[in-house]
């Protein structure tokens, strides 16, 4: 009897040792995915597009890797493991890379919002500080239009940076910004002519 | 001590060693191979028509891909779940197969758009370019409807959102807001483009103006001025010779006739000085008073109440004069023709009450002035 229990524990462990050398890396797998849906999160799809599908080539690679180790007999789960761990790490650092760069073009279109508010504002004011009555009043209407175009593009980009998409809001805030200084000069140079005569 | 050995119980467990060995060499061998190399190759082949931008261009096509891959990717997983012997990758071989064939060809494909777009891109923003130029040359200078304004500043804002896509190598996007542009731009141009010939359609009246003032200039051998709005300036002419031109500012609305009080424009047609204005006479140096409105505007005025395109309380406005403090660099009066100080002197000094005033939108044709094509 105890003959047969041993050539059973005998078989039991070679078939385990040939066939399930090594334990899939399920939570490697796990973290390395987790830490790519915080980059994602954090932006990086936005902000670091390139490096952030790099990273998830990298993952796809490793799953595949993964598979392949599965589909065999003696499997060895060392080289995935190393990389899911790789792009766990290059994961996590474009998490803080996205969230920085976010956090700059934020700062750089919340920045712009404010200018040119303030040079519609000015603008504005320059448009009633310029003489009026018989001189110059009708002449600012055309101004007055394209200043209502400015403040509605601000609108939109305000509504954009509200909603997070400050790519989009960069790209219009920045157009508005260009007319608004163009028309700032215009307004600028059109009194100093008058004032100087 | 001497150990005993139970050769049966060694025989056995060997025998059994190599039986699991060898089932386990057969199972390998006899096992299909796994598709690692396709489905990597696929996964590359994605990666490389990324990089030629099939994800911007053809972003449908490139999904589909993705789709591709990651049902290949399942059915792999599926399929490991199977007993070695039993497991089948064939389709997700063929799946890759598949995807590597089709990204190959929408890498082709993207570019080509990518080419067709960049070649796109550039002429749309020669266009748009042009137009923005052209309006700006022509139109930024004549006062255009408010409306026509607001709409080529929009069109010049997606145009500017898009160069700056551009910029950021953001092709599609770039395109689709130069295309909004282009038609707003487009539109406002050719808008404004009506406004300005519907204006020229009076060329004939003005042509017959100036010249019927010089013919009787000759005969008479008496001054008169020519005002003409396109090209801001204020003539002189003594027995039909011109023998001064000077620069002349005028209302900002001055594209037009005068129609009502307050309307910044300057009237059209055929007029005289009907009083001089010395120094304490008018605050805007020295002034010649003309008969604005006459006869023909004062019909025109009563016929624009009467069919209700001006409001029964219009007022038709008077008190235009040639004056001095001119010299500015714009339009700025409430439709007077203003001149430099120094040259209102010497049209002061030329001209007397009864000399006729000329004011025309323009003495030459409008392709003469203007490229409009």
């Amino acid at each position: 009897m105890k003959k047969i229990f041993g050539l059973g524990l005998l078989a039991l462990g070679l078939a385990v040792m040939l066939s399930g050398c090594g334990k899939l890396p399920q939570a490697d797998i796990d973290a390395a995915t987790a830490a790519i849906d915080s980059a994602k999160m954090a932006g990086a799809n936005v902000y670091i597009a390139e490096e952030f599908v790099a990273i998830e080539d990298s993952l796809k690679s490793a799953i595949e890797k993964i598979e392949q180790q599965k589909s065999k007999m003696f499997k060895n789960f060392a080289e995935p493991v190393k990389q899911l761990q790789e792009v766990k790490m290059l994961a996590a650092e474009a998490t803080k890379k996205a969230a920085t760069v976010k956090e700059q073009v934020k700062q750089e279109v919340q920045s712009a919002l404010g200018e040119v508010t303030t040079m519609v504002a000015e603008n504005k004011d320059l448009i009633t500080k310029a003489p009026k009555g018989k001189e110059g009043k009708a002449a600012l209407e055309a101004m007055q239009s394209e200043l209502g175009v400015i403040e509605t593009s601000v609108a939109e980009a305000t509504t954009l940076f509200d909603s997070g998409e400050f790519m989009t809001a960069k790209e219009k805030i920045m157009a508005a910004k260009e007319k608004a200084v163009s028309i700032n000069t215009e307004l600028k140079d059109a009194i100093a002519k008058y004032t100087r005569k | 001590m001497r150990i005993k050995y139970n050769y049966t119980f060694i025989y056995i467990a060997s025998g059994l060693f190599f039986l699991i060995l060898c089932l386990a060499l057969i199972l390998t061998c006899f096992s299909p191979k796994p598709p690692y190399t396709s489905i990597a190759g696929a996964r590359e082949a994605i990666a490389a028509s990324r990089y030629k931008k099939t994800n911007k261009y053809l972003p449908a096509e490139y999904a589909r891909l993705i789709e591709t891959y990651d049902s290949a990717m399942i059915k792999w997983k599926c399929e490991n779940e199977k007993f070695l012997l039993k497991r089948n990758y064939a389709e997700i071989k063929n799946m890759a197969d598949t995807i590597i064939v089709s990204a190959e060809a929408l890498s082709k494909k993207a570019v080509t758009i990518g080419n067709n777009l960049d070649s796109l891109l550039r002429n749309e923003f020669k266009t748009i370019e042009e137009h923005i130029s052209r309006y700006d040359t022509i139109f930024s200078i004549i006062p255009v409807p408010a409306e026509l304004t607001e709409k080529y500043t929009r069109g010049k804002l997606f145009y500017l959102e898009g160069r700056s896509a551009f910029v950021n190598n953001e092709l599609s996007r770039a395109f689709e807001k130069l295309q909004q542009a282009s038609k707003i731009c487009r539109e406002a141009t050719s808008k404004a483009k009506e406004y300005l010939v519907s204006y020229f359609d009076q060329y004939d009246n003005w042509v017959k103006l100036v010249d019927d003032a010089l013919k009787t200039s000759a005969r008479r051998k008496n001054y008169v001025i020519i005002v003409d709005k396109f090209a801001r300036n204020c003539q002189v002419y003594f027995s039909g010779k011109l023998k001064y031109t000077f620069e002349a500012e005028l209302g900002p609305r001055w594209i037009g006739d005068k129609r009502h009080k307050g309307d910044n424009a300057t009237p059209e047609g055929k007029y005289q000085v009907i009083k001089k204005l010395g120094p304490k006479q008018t605050k805007y140096y020295k002034a010649l008073l003309i008969n604005y409105p006459n006869e023909e505007d004062r019909k025109r005025f009563s016929d624009e109440i009467q069919n209700g395109s001006l409001p029964v309380n219009s007022d038709i406005g008077g008190l235009i004069e040639i004056h001095g403090d001119g010299g500015k660099g714009f339009h700025w009066t409430n439709g007077c023709i203003a001149l430099k100080n120094r040259n209102m002197d010497n049209v002061f000094r030329m001209v007397s009450v009864g000399t006729p005033v000329v004011i025309v939108g323009s003495t030459k044709k409008l392709t003469e002035l203007f490229n409009l094509e």
